[in-house]
C-alpha cells in the first residue's frame, strides 16, 4: 500500500524497467530460437552447462514447504496473536524523524507463513520488552543477529550462517563503514524465503535486485550513475542480479550468492565473463534454475524452456561451423563467379 | 428571377437538391427542433438582461483606486502583526502600502487589462470571452490542450448538473447495474433529476420562486449570528391572509414592497440560486442526445460568482420579467475588475449551503441575503460540516478548495468515491487525504504507528470529523409543515436534528460505491457476512434517545395536525421498512442479497462517517419499489405561503415537464431505465393529477424506505476522536452491526489496551 520505499521488499514487486510482459516475450523468442536450433542440429546441446550438476537443495526451502504448521506455533501461538492484534494492520507504520522515510511495522500474515521463519512465534526472537503496549524497547534496541541466532539453533535445523558472516565482513557495506548496516538492511526476516521452485528467473532477479535498489535509489535513473559504460543497463538488470557482477567471481557456490558485495571499482566489468561459453552466470542462479527445471520437467523441456539466452553464452559449435561453412562457400561462389566473368571478358577481347 | 427559373435547367435542379439536402436538416436542427423542444417541455428562453452600468473613464479610475487601496490595505493588515502598538501599526501599514514592490504585488491585474482594452461595462460572458475565447487546460498527466471556453463551461456539471457519460458515476442501481456503465444505454442523470430527500431538487419546478412571506417580527436583516429556530406559533395566518402580490405587474422584481400587500415581504427561493445558468430553468436541452442550450441562455452564465473576489451576493435574488422568474446576478464593474482564479469564498458562495449550512454562523453569503427579495435561509443544515477557518483545519491553514479539488479547465473533480447520484466531471481523478498526507499521517504522538495502522480500516474522516453542527437535519417532515413566525412562512418540520455520532453521524463500510438513492456500499473485510446496511443500519433507528426525541416532536405536531397517530408516526420515521408489505420486504431482501453483493464487495472498504437523512414526502405509489417510490415535487410559493402541502404538490406537477414525464416518449427515452435503477419494474405513466387538478389516490405521504447517507469530508479537526471513543463497550462504533464476528467485537470493544496506554 505504501508508495514510499520500505525496508521489506515484498515478493513480486517489479520495480525494474523490464516488465513481466516484456520478459515473457523474450522468453518466447528464446524458446522459438532454441526449438529452431534443436530442429537444425538434431541434437540437444542447447545448453552447454549440463556437466555441472550441483544438487544441494536448500534445507530451509524444504523446511518451508514441509507439512502444515503444527498448532500453537508461529503466528498462531497465543502470545503472537496478542502482537498481531496490532501488527496485522497494513498501515502500521510511521515516518522516521531522522530519515523522513516511512518505516513499516506491519506483518503480512500470508508472507510470514510462507517465510523460512514461519514456525517461530514472535516472542522467539522479540523476547524482551514487548509483552505490553507501549513497548519498553524498540526493535532497534534488541541487537538481533541472524548469525548468532542460527548458530544457537543448529539442532532445529537452522542453516549455519557463519560462512555468510565471513563473506559479509569483507563486503563494501562493512568496510566502507555504512552506518547502521545489518542483515535487516537487506533481508526482512518476516518475509524471507529462498527462491521457490517454479518461480521464473526474471522474478527471482527482480526480487533480488529490488533489495539493492530499495537503498540505491540513485540507480533508478535512465542513465544510472557508475553504469554509463554498461550497454542497455535496464535489460541487464532485468535478467542479471546486481550480485552477479558485484561479488567475486572466485569461489561461487551454486545455491546462493556471495555476501561479499564488492565496491564499484572492484566489481567485474569484463563482458566476456558472462558473454562467453563458460559464463560466470552459469555458476549460480541460471544453472541452479536449469537443474530444478530439469528435475521437474525432464531434459528436453529444460533445454526448450531454459530462461537464459545470453549473447556469447548460448552457443552451439555446430551452428558456428555451419555458419562459417556458409560464409566460406559464399566467398568461394563469389570468387568463382568473378573469375568466370574475368575469363569470358578476356576471351571476348581476344576474339576482337 | 422567379422561383421557377431556379429549377429551369437540370444543373440548377441538381444544385437546388444538393442545397436542400444540406440546408433542410440544418434548419430543422437549428430552428425547428428547438422550437418544438421548448413547446414540448415548456422550457422558456428569452434574451437575458441585467442591470449593468457603463462607467465613465473617471468613474472607472475612481473604482480602480478604491479596489486597489482596499486590497492593499487588507494585505498590509495581514502582514503587519497585530501585537504592535496601534499607532505604530498604522504607520507601518502606511509605509508598506506605499512601498513600490508591495504596490506591484498587491492589486487586481484585470484593472490594467480592462483599462488597456477600454472595457467600461461588464456585459456578462461576452466581456470575458473577448480575451478568453479559448483556454489552456492542464490535464492530470501534465498534457495541455486548448479548448473553447464557453463550450468547456457549458459541458460541466456546474452548468448542466447531469451527464449521460459512461463511467461518470460510482453509483449502482438496485438492479445491480452501475449507472451509465460502459455498454449500457446511457440516460441523462445527475443532480438535475435525482431522487433525493429534498423535493426542491426536482429543479424544473423549484428553479426560482418569489414567496410572499409575512414575518411577524419585522423584516429580517440577514443572519445575525445564531442559528434560527422554527418556533411553532399558536396563531398561524391562513392562506387567504396572504395576498399573492407577485402577479402584480408593478412588482417587476424591483423593490421589496412595491405593489405588495401590507406586511407581506417577497422572498427569493429555489435551486437556481446556486447554479450558474442564469435563465428561466435548468439546462434541460442538455438532457437530449441532440441540440444545445441556446446562445441566449449561455449569456446568463455567471462567470463572476466563481471568479470575482468582490462578488456581491446581495445581487443574488429572484427577479420577474415578462417571461417569468429567474435569478439576478452581480454584473457590476466592481465585481468584474476583481476577477481571478476561484478562491474559497467563491466556492462557498454556493457550497456553504451543503457544507456548514445556510445558517452557519461564519457563513459570509448568508449575511448578504439580497438587496431585494431576500433569499430564504434554510435553517437546517444539509451536512453541517463547515469549511471555514473556525471549523476546518485545512481552511485554517489557508488551503484552497482547488488545492485538493484540482480543476482541469472548468471541470472540477469530486474524487473517485461518490455515494450519491451527483454527476462527476472527472470521476477518475483522485481527491483524497492520502494524496497529501501519505498513508502514515500521524507524526507527533508516541502511538503514531498504532494510529497510522488504523488507516487500514478507517477513513481519516471517521476520527477527524468528531461531530457535525447541531442544526444538521436527520429527519424532515415535508408533509406537516410548521409556521415560522420570524420568517413569516410555513417551513418543513425538522423532526430530528443532531450532529452527534450515533445520531446525526453514522459509521458504515464504504468502498466508493453508492446506490441510486445515496446509500453507502461496502463490506467488512473481516466480516462474518452479517453486515447488511440496507436491511439494518440505514433502514432503522435504534437509538432510544433519538426515538424519544422523535416521539416528543410528533406529539408537538399532533397539536396542529390532530390526525397524526403518534405511535405509527414514530414507527414510520424510525423503522421505515414498516411501510412495506411483507411481499415487498421479501423482494427487497432478495434484491439486496442478489443485486448489490458485487458492488458491496468491490475494492477495499473502510469505515467512513456518513450523515444519515430521511424525509417524509408525497410519493406516486403507482411507481413504488422495495426501496421507495417516485417522490413528487412541491411548488415553493404555495408551500411556504399556505402550508397546504397537497395543493403545493398539485401545483408543481402541473409543470409541463412533469406532465411529459408521465407520457410515453419520456418513458421510453429515460424513465423506464431510470426506474430500473430505482428498483422498480417499468415506469407507470398514470399522471397523478385528476381532471379537477386534485392529487390522484396514488399520491400518499411516506418516509423514504431507508435513510440516504451523505458523505462528509470537511469540518476536519486536527484532534480526532480519542481511543476510548470507539474502544469501549458502548463506543461510537457498533462493531457487531458493522459485521464483525463476536470474538472480534469483544476484542475491539475491550478496554485493556487503552488502560495500558492511559493507565
Amino acid at each position: 500500500m505504501f508508495s514510499h520505499p520500505q525496508p521489506d521488499s515484498r515478493p513480486g514487486t517489479q520495480r525494474l524497467a523490464i516488465g513481466p510482459r516484456q520478459a515473457a516475450r523474450r522468453q518466447t523468442l528464446t524458446q522459438a530460437f532454441l526449438l529452431a536450433l534443436l530442429v537444425l542440429t538434431g541434437s540437444a546441446w542447447a545448453n552447454p552447462s549440463d556437466t555441472v550438476a550441483p544438487n544441494t537443495a536448500d534445507p530451509a526451502a524444504a523446511l518451508a514447504s514441509s507439512a502444515p504448521m503444527p498448532k500453537e506455533q508461529g503466528l498462531l501461538k497465543e502470545d503472537s496473536q496478542d502482537c498481531m492484534r496490532c501488527h496485522w494492520m497494513e498501515n502500521m507504520a510511521y515516518r522516521d524523524r531522522e530519515t523522513g522515510k516511512i518505516v513499516n511495522l506491519s506483518i503480512d500474515r500470508d508472507a510470514y507463513s510462507h517465510s523460512v521463519h514461519s514456525e517461530l512465534a514472535c516472542s522467539d526472537c522479540h523476547d524482551r520488552g514487548f509483552s505490553h503496549y507501549p513497548h519498553r524497547s524498540s526493535s532497534a534496541d534488541e541487537a538481533l543477529n541472524c548469525v548468532d541466532c542460527h548458530e544457537g539453533r543448529q539442532d532445529d535445523g537452522a542453516p549455519n550462517l557463519i560462512g555468510l558472516k565471513h563473506e559479509y565482513d569483507k563486503s563494501v557495506h562493512v568496510t566502507e563503514g555504512v552506518e547502521a548496516f545489518s542483515c535487516f538492511s537487506c533481508h526482512n526476516p518476516h518475509t524471507f524465503h529462498p527462491a521457490r521452485a517454479g518461480e521464473s528467473v526474471v522474478d527471482v532477479v527482480a526480487e533480488t535486485n529490488n533489495t539493492c535498489l530499495d537503498c540505491h535509489t540513485e540507480l533508478l535513473t535512465p542513465v544510472p550513475k557508475g553504469h554509463e559504460w554498461l550497454p542497455r543497463p535496464q535489460a541487464h538488470w532485468g535478467s542479471v542480479r546486481c550480485l552477479d557482477c558485484h561479488t567475486p567471481l572466485e569461489g561461487r557456490i551454486p545455491e546462493r550468492p556471495s555476501h561479499n558485495v564488492l565496491a564499484a571499482e572492484d566489481s567485474n566489468r569484463l563482458c566476456v565473463e558472462c558473454h562467453s561459453k563458460g559464463s560466470a552466470l552459469l555458476s549460480q542462479l541460471y544453472n541452479y534454475r536449469a537443474e530444478q527445471a530439469r528435475e521437474q520437467d525432464g531434459f528436453f523441456s529444460q533445454a526448450i524452456y531454459n530462461d537464459a539466452y545470453i549473447v556469447g553464452m548460448t552457443r552451439n559449435p555446430w551452428m558456428d561451423r555451419i555458419g562459417l561453412t556458409v560464409i566460406l562457400l559464399m566467398i568461394l561462389g563469389v570468387a568463382a563467379h568473378g573469375l568466370g566473368r574475368y575469363y569470358i571478358r578476356r576471351r571476348q577481347e581476344d576474339s576482337k | 428571377m422567379n422561383i421557377r427559373s431556379l429549377f429551369a435547367t437540370k444543373t440548377r435542379r441538381r444544385l437546388a437538391i444538393v442545397l436542400a439536402v444540406i440546408l433542410v436538416p440544418a434548419v430543422l436542427y437549428k430552428v425547428v427542433y428547438p422550437l418544438f423542444f421548448d413547446a414540448y417541455t415548456g422550457v422558456k428562453n428569452a434574451p437575458l438582461t441585467y442591470d449593468t452600468q457603463r462607467l465613465t473613464e473617471p468613474e472607472f479610475d475612481q473604482l480602480a483606486l478604491e479596489l486597489t487601496e482596499q486590497v492593499r490595505r487588507e494585505r498590509a493588515e495581514a502582514t503587519v502583526t497585530e501585537d504592535r502598538d496601534a499607532f505604530a501599526r498604522e504607520v507601518k501599514m502606511d509605509i508598506l502600502m506605499n512601498t513600490p514592490s508591495f504596490i506591484e504585488e498587491s492589486g487586481y491585474p484585470h484593472i490594467q487589462y480592462f483599462r488597456e482594452a477600454g472595457i467600461l461595462e461588464y456585459k456578462g460572458p461576452e466581456t470575458c470571452l473577448e480575451c478568453h475565447a479559448t483556454i489552456d487546460v492542464t490535464h492530470g498527466d501534465g498534457s495541455v490542450t486548448t479548448v473553447d471556453t464557453l463550450d468547456d463551461i457549458v459541458n460541466t456539471v456546474h452548468f448542466k448538473f447531469q451527464t449521460a457519460e459512461g463511467g461518470a458515476f460510482s453509483t449502482y442501481g438496485y438492479d445491480g447495474r452501475q449507472v451509465n456503465a460502459e455498454g449500457s444505454r446511457k440516460i441523462p442523470v445527475g443532480k438535475i433529476n435525482r431522487a433525493c430527500g429534498i423535493p426542491g431538487s426536482f429543479s424544473w419546478t423549484g428553479w426560482a420562486a418569489l414567496v410572499a412571506s409575512r414575518p411577524e417580527l419585522g423584516p429580517k436583516q440577514g443572519l445575525e449570528g445564531e442559528a434560527q429556530s422554527s418556533p411553532l406559533s399558536t396563531d398561524p395566518p391562513t392562506a387567504e391572509g396572504i395576498a399573492l402580490a407577485i402577479d402584480d405587474p408593478g412588482a417587476e422584481g424591483h423593490g421589496v414592497s412595491e405593489g405588495v400587500a401590507d406586511g407581506v415581504v417577497l422572498r427569493s427561493e429555489g435551486c437556481g440560486q446556486c447554479h450558474i445558468g442564469g435563465n428561466y430553468h435548468p439546462a434541460t436541452e442538455k438532457m437530449m442526445p441532440v441540440g444545445d442550450v441556446p446562445d441566449m441562455a449561455k449569456e446568463g452564465i455567471d462567470c463572476l460568482i466563481c471568479h470575482a473576489a468582490e462578488y456581491d451576493m446581495n445581487q443574488r435574488y429572484v427577479i420577474q420579467d415578462k417571461k417569468g422568474l429567474r435569478w439576478n446576478q452581480d454584473r457590476s464593474m466592481r465585481a468584474a475588475l476583481t476577477v481571478g482564479r476561484a478562491a474559497n469564498q467563491n466556492c462557498l458562495n454556493c457550497h456553504q449551503h451543503n457544507m456548514g449550512g445556510d445558517a452557519y454562523i461564519h457563513n459570509v453569503a448568508a449575511k448578504h441575503l439580497g438587496d431585494k427579495h431576500q433569499r430564504l435561509l434554510h435553517t437546517g443544515a444539509k451536512r453541517g460540516n463547515p469549511f471555514s477557518p473556525e471549523a476546518d483545519a485545512h481552511a485554517a491553514a489557508g488551503i484552497k478548495c482547488t488545492d485538493c479539488h484540482v480543476p482541469e479547465g472548468h471541470k472540477i473533480p469530486r474524487g473517485r468515491k461518490g455515494v450519491d447520484l451527483v454527476a462527476s466531471d472527472l470521476p477518475h481523478k483522485e481527491v483524497s487525504c492520502e494524496s497529501c498526507h501519505s498513508e502514515a499521517p500521524h507524526n507527533v504522538s508516541e502511538h503514531r504507528a498504532l494510529l497510522n495502522g488504523h488507516v487500514t480500516r478507517l477513513a481519516c474522516e471517521t476520527c477527524h470529523i468528531p461531530k457535525l453542527e447541531d442544526n444538521n437535519v436527520v429527519l424532515r417532515d415535508w408533509v406537516h409543515p410548521t409556521w415560522d413566525a420570524e420568517e413569516g412562512i410555513w417551513t418543513p418540520t425538522d423532526i430530528f436534528r443532531s450532529g452527534k455520532p450515533g445520531e446525526g453521524l453514522m459509521y458504515l463500510w464504504f468502498n466508493g460505491n453508492g446506490t441510486f438513492l445515496a446509500n453507502a456500499l461496502g463490506s467488512n473485510p473481516e466480516g462474518d457476512g452479517s453486515y447488511n446496511p440496507l436491511m439494518e443500519q440505514i433502514a432503522r433507528i435504534d437509538n432510544p434517545d433519538v426515538i424519544a426525541a422523535v416521539r416528543a416532536r410528533a406529539e408537538e405536531l399532533k397539536q396542529q395536525y390532530p390526525d397524526i397517530d403518534v405511535d405509527r408516526y414514530v414507527e414510520m420515521a424510525t423503522d421505515p421498512l414498516s411501510q412495506l408489505t411483507p411481499e415487498m420486504l421479501e423482494k427487497r431482501r432478495k434484491m439486496v442479497a442478489e443485486n448489490l453483493k458485487t458492488a458491496m464487495e468491490d475494492g477495499e472498504s473502510r469505515i467512513y462517517p456518513f450523515k444519515p437523512f430521511n424525509a417524509m414526502m408525497y410519493e406516486d405509489m403507482n411507481n413504488q419499489g422495495p426501496f421507495g417510490a417516485m417522490i413528487l415535487p412541491f411548488d415553493y410559493a404555495t408551500y411556504y405561503e399556505t402550508g397546504d402541502t397537497r395543493a403545493s404538490v398539485a401545483k408543481a406537477i402541473q409543470d409541463p415537464i412533469v406532465l411529459r414525464m408521465y407520457q410515453e416518449p419520456f418513458k421510453l427515452y429515460m424513465m423506464d431505465e431510470f426506474m430500473a435503477y430505482f428498483g422498480v419494474d417499468g415506469w407507470k405513466t398514470i399522471y397523478p393529477l385528476t381532471e379537477d387538478k386534485q392529487l390522484g389516490p396514488q399520491v400518499e405521504p411516506h418516509w423514504m424506505r431507508q435513510m440516504g447517507t451523505l458523505m462528509v469530508n470537511h469540518g476536519i479537526q486536527r484532534k480526532g476522536h480519542d481511543c476510548k471513543a470507539c474502544h469501549q463497550p458502548d463506543g461510537i462504533l457498533d462493531y457487531a452491526a458493522l459485521g464483525y464476528p463476536p470474538e472480534r467485537v469483544a476484542e475491539l470493544s475491550s478496554m485493556d489496551i487503552i488502560e495500558e496506554i492511559e493507565p
